[in-house]
């Protein structure tokens, strides 16, 4: 069985952003390899790994894609201007340390003394002294993500980066390395573009046709200072929360019973996760072609797209674990 | 290419609306395509042989709708309300004459005379619904009828911009709906002329209300790649930031990177780059991200596909008078050319 934590440790390292999944695909395609039937990537570089059984299509998904920057511009002194793929409060970004796909880093530094920063007052300092010399190793249109690796510390906790999504990959692909024997016909999709617009799930959902589908992804907890109020009845190392909805998909009755009965059954910790905002790979499956039968299981984190996120091992180890057992659902049980 | 694009600027087609191009189009591609479709929209989609199969689907596309309006009300004493047909400030507006509907009744869009307004009125720019049209009617029957007889116009009728194309400055051009009948322009050259590969093509609908006429195409024909060919905001003014400048005229064609629907592969970007360095074209990057074109509704309709978006800059979009350089609009041909020609899969 693989190890959620060493498998998110390579993904971080090879994280990239939407539009750019393409290389974390293959690094996932290769993890994934000795446990498929099938692997291939599709026209919006979705990643596809399927599982062959003879009963019905199930869809699971995850997206590689991480919020990152954009380069636009690079100014006369070599600084680097650039827009945001994905959500980011700006402030979030001043004192980032940001890694381009070339292995250049750098800091994101501040013009003014605003205290929220427009995203007109950030640049990305890589430490040149001339727009030649930038040049030599940046482009306009290069992306960049947040430095960093992911640590274990006290309390059963992994701090790091990119707990949104990578950790629903490692999840996903921990999952996929369980199962043997599968009757149900078993797609692990790693979709791409869902930071900028659910996008990657809509093809993918076309292209594989599932009977249902579900997407595993981060929620906000409600167990730290710093929660959004209403705070949310979700918390670390409480086991994985089965989603009734978020902002952009409420998820269907039939997936959500049968998520809560594939929990008591396999004797899974599970919390209830209603997200009031956001939006996941659940809607993208959910509206695709005729309709298709949508849920999600979630993971509490902290921190949500700043550069250091926090999750419970304990969760995520318990996510696979009802991921593993969601597969083997007959799926008569599903109208 | 200049004259065709006077035609097609000069036409009137506010979107859901767009007979006119249309038909013109169709006149103008009918002898030198495989099979032409008018789809439930309008859309055109048009198939063209070249001297070789394609491994794959390629079809360019363009939009033949435009910003514009449509009559919603008129007033006792014959004054003509309006709501808008796609994004327009409402600002643009005030002082300029628009034309209603097939016959073209002009009419003006006044702002009271400065001697009647107070100091305070005018630093707030008004809105649409404060907005009219004056066509020199007396009264509401003469406008839109009554039981007996019928006005010159009725509820719902097409307004757009009355701007007729001309060139000015040093190779400028300026005209209404340069954005997209620049992209309808170069296409046509396209289906007008031998290519080397079998090639789509497609005139959309109602892109400027939500890409919609590109999402059917897409679900009907399936592309492999789409090259949307545009117009797309020139901000090169002198009061402008630097960062909001997107693209500059005279540079050339516009790459697109992002806009607010769609990501654009980069690895097809780059060859497409690498072809435009071999063919000695002019390009710029669109360095903007904001917007949307019919790649947002291409890429992910159905299977998906991939994207490119090559467009012509062009100032003031959205407004009576567009202006973009000639040149570019050369040079944006020449890519297009370029990219149908030397794409082999």
């Amino acid at each position: 069985m693989l190890d959620i934590f060493e498998i998110q440790k390579q993904l971080v390292a090879n994280a990239h952003t939407s539009g750019r999944e393409r290389k974390s695909g293959e690094i996932i395609a290769k993890i994934a390899q000795p446990y498929a039937d099938e692997i291939y990537f599709d026209a919006l570089d979705n990643l596809i790994v399927r599982k062959k059984g003879r009963g019905k299509k199930i869809m699971m998904a995850a997206h590689m894609d991480t919020i990152g920057l954009l380069v636009t511009d690079i100014d006369e002194n070599g600084f680097i201007i650039f827009d945001t793929l994905g959500g980011f409060w700006h402030y979030n970004l001043k004192g980032a340390h940001v890694r381009f796909e070339n292995g250049v880093t750098g800091i994101i530094g501040k013009t003014n003394t605003e205290k929220d920063p427009k995203l007109s007052d950030l640049y990305i300092d890589i430490g040149s002294s001339s727009k030649q010399e930038t040049e030599k190793l940046i482009s306009i249109g290069d992306t960049c993500v947040y430095c960093g690796q992911p640590q274990k510390i006290q309390g059963g906790k992994i701090v790091g980066p990119y707990m949104d999504d990578l950790i629903g990959c490692s999840i996903l692909l921990c999952a996929l390395s369980q199962i043997k024997d599968n009757e149900n016909d078993l797609y692990f999709v790693f979709t791409s573009q869902e930071e900028v617009g659910i996008r990657g799930a809509k093809t993918a959902t076309y292209n594989i046709a599932p009977h249902y589908g579900f997407c595993i992804d981060v929620t906000g907890s409600g167990d730290y200072p710093e929660a959004n109020k209403p705070k949310m009845p979700v918390s670390l190392g409480k086991g994985p929360a089965i989603k009734i909805k978020d902002g952009s998909v409420i998820c269907n009755t039939q997936v959500v019973e049968m998520m809560k009965r594939a929990a008591d059954n396999a004797k899974i910790e599970y919390q209830i996760d209603i997200l009031r905002g956001s939006g996941t790979d659940a809607a993208s499956i959910q509206q695709s072609m005729g309709g298709v039968l949508a849920g999600g299981i979630s993971i509490a984190c902290r921190y949500i797209h700043t550069p250091c996120e926090m999750v419970s091992l304990y969760d995520c180890e318990q996510c696979a674990n009802l991921v593993v057992e969601c597969t083997k659902t007959p799926l008569r049980e599903i109208i | 290419m200049k004259e065709l694009l006077s035609v097609l600027s000069n036409l009137n087609g506010v979107s859901g609306y767009e007979e006119e191009v249309r038909d013109f189009i169709l006149q103008q591609i009918k002898p030198y395509a495989q099979s032409i479709t008018v789809d439930a929209l309008g859309n055109i989609i048009v198939f063209k042989k070249g001297k070789k199969t394609r491994a794959s689907k390629v079809m360019f596309a363009a939009h033949m709708d435009e910003v514009g309006f449509l009559v919603t009300d008129a007033t006792d004493e014959g004054y003509i309300k309006i709501g808008s047909v796609g994004s327009i400030d409402p600002r643009v507006i005030i002082g300029r004459v628009l034309e209603i509907g097939k016959n073209k009744i002009k009419g003006i869009v006044p702002l009271k005379a400065i001697h009647l307004t107070t100091a305070e009125e005018r630093k707030v720019a008004p809105k649409l619904k404060d907005l009219y049209l004056d066509t020199g009617s007396i009264d509401k029957k003469e406008v839109l009828g009554d039981e007996e007889n019928a006005g010159f116009t009725h509820l719902g009728d097409t307004i757009c911009f009355s701007t007729k194309f001309s060139t000015f400055g040093e190779n400028l051009m300026k005209g209404k709906a340069l954005d997209d009948r620049a992209g309808c322009c170069i296409l046509i050259k396209m289906i007008q002329s031998p290519l080397e590969y079998d090639t789509y093509f497609a005139f959309t609908v109602q892109e400027e209300v939500g890409m919609r006429g590109a999402q059917i195409v897409a679900n009907r024909i399936q592309p492999d790649t789409c090259i949307i060919v545009e117009g797309t905001s020139a901000c090169d003014l002198p009061d402008v930031e630097k960062d909001k400048v997107s693209t500059k005229l005279g540079k050339g064609p516009a790459l697109s990177l992002v806009d607010g629907r769609t990501l654009y592969p980069s690895d097809l970007r780059e060859k497409i780059i690498a072809l435009a360095q071999a063919k000695g074209i002019k390009w710029q990057y669109r360095l903007s991200s904001n917007g949307g074109t019919d790649a947002g509704a291409f890429h992910v309709s159905g299977k998906g596909c991939k994207v490119l978006g090559i467009s012509l800059p062009v100032r003031y979009i959205h407004t009576a008078n567009c202006v973009a350089n000639y040149d570019d609009l050369l040079q944006t041909e020449k890519f297009a050319f370029a990219i149908a020609n030397g794409l082999e899969e």
